[in-house]
């Protein structure tokens, strides 16, 4: 048994996690609860042998925030929501899961799963929620039990080394995940009121160049969400939204500041060593989001964030992270000690 | 009152003082002070962080900076040097004449544990290298250290090269030599006991034993090489800091940072890139010798020396930067980074049984260790002419013995080091011009 930072995400409090692996799976089996102080929780179960792996897991998110649509809109129209989820899937996920560090690697993974979701009021105290700022948004997806057959797949390729950050290399990933029709066998419940089914295709890409024997790096980061949703957006589930914001990109702004279909951010860092125990990361964003990237995407529009963040390290691992980022809307402070933030 | 009244009181004060004092001797001889139990990690924080702030903010530091006039060592005589005796250094090296026998047999006898079959009676299994505690058949008890992997024989050469050189230097040291051995030449102790990874202390069996050979890397031959150190005799009082006092010791009268012994132990630790000269590698023992107890205060544990970082090879910027730098880091940040460090043209000499150290890179002036030493803090000019002379008055030939009792397999290492450290003394000479006060200045103990 092990305890350890919740991984819930940004904005989600203090909390922890607890993971059991019993000793008679052999290490096959993994369950893990997650929870934090401002109500969000996690339970999750995951069993494998070989290449397949089976997945089942819970989310109750009580707190999130939304502002509305695309990137102009306004941080004065904070509302919230909570979303509860569960989702069960099977695939071909190990060895190739993860992020790849070292060497030239391709990885590849498939699966395919159930997914239910439903969005609720939101529970923040002093925040409407956002059926009372977004009548539409809200008029057909507020306690609505969604469910959809889910599949898709993943492949990267990378060659990535150096550490404690990467030094050299490149690195591409590109996942593809389609939210088609429910299949009733399945389901977690009957399926209710039609289901948004949509395309979705992440894109990233990163490399870095680096200089001098104690490496001083540019890593250059791109990453485009393109949603293929036919439907109309009103009835689009916010928590699917492609989203910017805090650690999903634009890291000066709140998190789950921007919301909308499609997302495209660009990121420059430039890592230096300060001494053999300490490293700064500058670094400059610049994205939006979009209802569609390849038509509405213009560079000239896009948002701006910048920051820097120390971090310590020992034995080539980062035990403490302590930064800044900045945006015209706000500035974020950071703080990561080996995993709580 | 009268004005010849004023000398009978004088009188008697001075007796009271004595009284005291003799009283305080007295509890001297049969009370010794409590062990210290202290915090490593605490320490080294508070080394890098809280204490060189509090120096930065210490008015009087200042003035006596802008005066140029700094606090010299406090327990020195009028001719400037250490007065003796003293419980924490001799004259050697740089004073009276040392052999490289003398120096080859340090505290003594220098060889390690007596031919025969050694018991083990207790083994720690946690960290990177393992390490056992043998009785051999005369009743001495020795602590086996071994290398990492990756690195054989470099930090047992290092711990036993820098022991015999600290040692003639003039400081009290282990008896540490290199020894090997066959498993089957080893018993487990009826009531020996094994600390595991997690801390706890069990029974320990021969699969235990086994189990941690099993982590070292044997000979060609199939016996293994390990560095032993005798147990210092007397009783363990834990280490001693290199600022204030042990409070609870009479004779511990001089702030520790204000000692010349150990601010002018500088030039020592930097000819021979003593980089973890810190509290947690000091023991104070208390013994009784001549019918008088007392404290007597030891460097130990030299693993991480010369090329050595004990656990893996230094790395190139041990040496020039503290762990925690201000100077460094501001630099650095001033300049994005730009700015080259002192180290990064150094030339790894690809030898495992060295690590690294070279001459090239060596700055006598401004060495520094992984963290700040309170008492080299402290060092003047005059501590550090008086180190470095002891430091130049180790010949080549000395130099070479000394390496020699590191018994490097590789010839080549051998040289290399020899080289490096015949550099690194000459280096030092000529920055601190000491071979005129080597000639001016004779010990007068």
């Amino acid at each position: 048994m092990t305890v350890a930072p919740p991984e819930l995400g940004p904005r989600t409090g203090l909390g922890g996690r607890l993971a059991l692996s019993p000793p008679r799976f052999h290490d096959a089996l993994e369950l893990e609860l997650s929870g934090s102080m401002r109500g969000y929780n996690r339970t999750r179960a995951l069993a494998w042998k070989g290449p397949v792996a089976a997945e089942y897991a819970y989310d109750w998110r009580p707190e999130e925030p939304f502002f509305g649509l695309g990137s102009q809109s306004l941080l004065d129209d904070q509302a919230g929501f909570a979303s509860q989820s569960q989702f069960a899937r099977i695939g071909l996920f190990r060895p190739w899961e993860g992020e790849n560090t070292e060497g030239p690697r391709v990885r590849g993974a498939l699966w395919i799963g159930t997914r239910e979701m439903v969005v609720r009021s939101g529970r923040e105290s002093g925040v409407q929620s956002f059926e009372e700022l977004f009548l539409s948004l809200a008029a057909t997806t507020l306690n609505q039990k969604f469910q959809n057959l889910v599949y898709g797949g993943r492949v990267s390729f990378g060659q990535r080394q150096g550490t404690p950050h990467w030094t050299h290399g490149v690195w591409w990933q590109i996942d593809a995940a389609r939210f088609d029709k429910p299949v009733s066998a399945i389901s977690f419940s009957e399926p209710g009121p039609t289901s948004p089914q949509f395309t979705r295709f992440n894109y990233h890409a990163a490399t870095a160049i680096s200089f001098g024997r104690s490496p001083r790096t540019l890593q250059p980061y791109v990453q485009i969400i393109d949603t293929q949703y036919h439907g109309a957006t009103e009835s689009f589930l916010l928590p699917d939204f492609a989203t910017l914001g805090g650690s999903r990109g634009l890291e000066g702004f709140e998190s789950l500041r921007f919301h909308d279909l499609d997302k495209a951010v660009v990121k420059l860092s430039y890592v230096f060593p300060l001494l053999r125990t300490m490293e700064v990361d500058l670094h400059g964003e610049a994205g939006g989001v979009y209802h569609d990237v390849w038509q509405d995407l213009k560079p000239n529009k896009f948002r701006h964030s910048g920051g820097a963040i120390l971090r310590v390290i020992a034995r080539d691992q980062v035990v403490l992270a302590i930064g800044a980022d900045w945006s015209h809307e706000a500035v974020r402070f950071q703080f990561d000690l080996r995993g709580f933030q | 009152m009268s004005r010849s009244a004023l000398p009978n009181r004088r009188w008697i004060a001075v007796a009271v003082v004595l009284g005291t004092l003799a009283g305080t001797f007295a509890r001297a001889a049969t009370a010794p002070p409590k062990p210290t139990n202290l915090s490593y990690l605490y320490d080294a924080f508070d080394n890098s962080f809280p204490r060189p702030v509090a120096r930065q903010l210490d008015p009087a530091r200042w003035v006596r900076k802008i005066g140029h006039n700094p606090r010299e060592a406090a327990n020195v005589d009028e001719n400037d040097q250490v007065r003796l005796p003293s419980t924490w250094w001799q004259p050697r090296v740089g004073f009276v004449p040392v052999t490289a026998e003398q120096m080859l047999a340090g505290p003594g006898p220098g060889h390690g544990p007596a031919p025969g079959r050694w018991q083990v009676t207790k083994a720690k299994t946690q960290g990177v290298t393992p390490g056992f505690f043998v009785k051999d058949a005369s009743g001495k008890t020795f602590i086996l250290k071994f290398d990492p992997p990756d690195h054989p024989e470099m930090a047992s050469s290092a711990d036993v090269i820098v022991s015999h050189l600290f040692w003639a230097a003039g400081y009290n040291v282990p008896d540490n030599a290199i020894v090997t051995f066959r498993a089957e030449s080893l018993d487990v102790a009826p009531n020996a006991s094994v600390t595991d990874a997690s801390g706890r202390k069990q029974p320990m069996s021969r699969e235990d034993l086994t189990r941690i050979l099993g982590r070292v890397r044997p000979q060609p031959d199939g016996s293994y090489r390990a560095m032993s150190s005798r147990l210092l005799g007397g009783k363990n009082l834990g280490p001693f800091l290199y600022e204030g006092r042990r409070r609870d010791d009479p004779e511990d009268l001089i702030p520790h940072e204000c000692r010349r012994e150990l601010r002018g132990m500088w030039p020592m630790a930097a000819w021979l890139n003593h980089s973890d000269v810190r509290c947690a590698n000091t023991l104070d023992m208390w013994v009784t010798e001549g019918g008088r107890s007392f404290v007597r205060h030891h460097l130990i544990d030299f693993g991480a020396c010369i090329g050595s970082g004990s656990t893996a090879a230094h790395d190139y910027a041990t040496g020039t930067e503290y762990y925690m730098d201000y100077s460094v880091a501001t630099e650095q940040a001033v300049t994005l980074g730009l700015k080259s460090f002192a180290w990064e043209s150094a030339v790894d000499p690809k030898l495992p049984t060295v690590g690294f150290i070279d001459a090239d890179h060596f700055d006598p002036k401004t060495w520094r260790p992984d963290y700040p030493n309170p008492a080299f803090d402290e060092r003047t000019d005059r501590d550090v002419r008086w180190g470095a002379r002891i430091v130049t008055g180790f010949s080549d030939d000395m130099i070479r013995a000394a390496v020699g009792a590191g018994m490097l397999s590789d010839p080549r290492a051998a040289d290399y080091l020899t080289g490096v450290l015949i550099q690194r003394r000459d280096l030092i000479a000529h920055a601190w011009s000491t071979a005129a006060s080597v000639a001016v200045t004779p010990y007068h103990p």
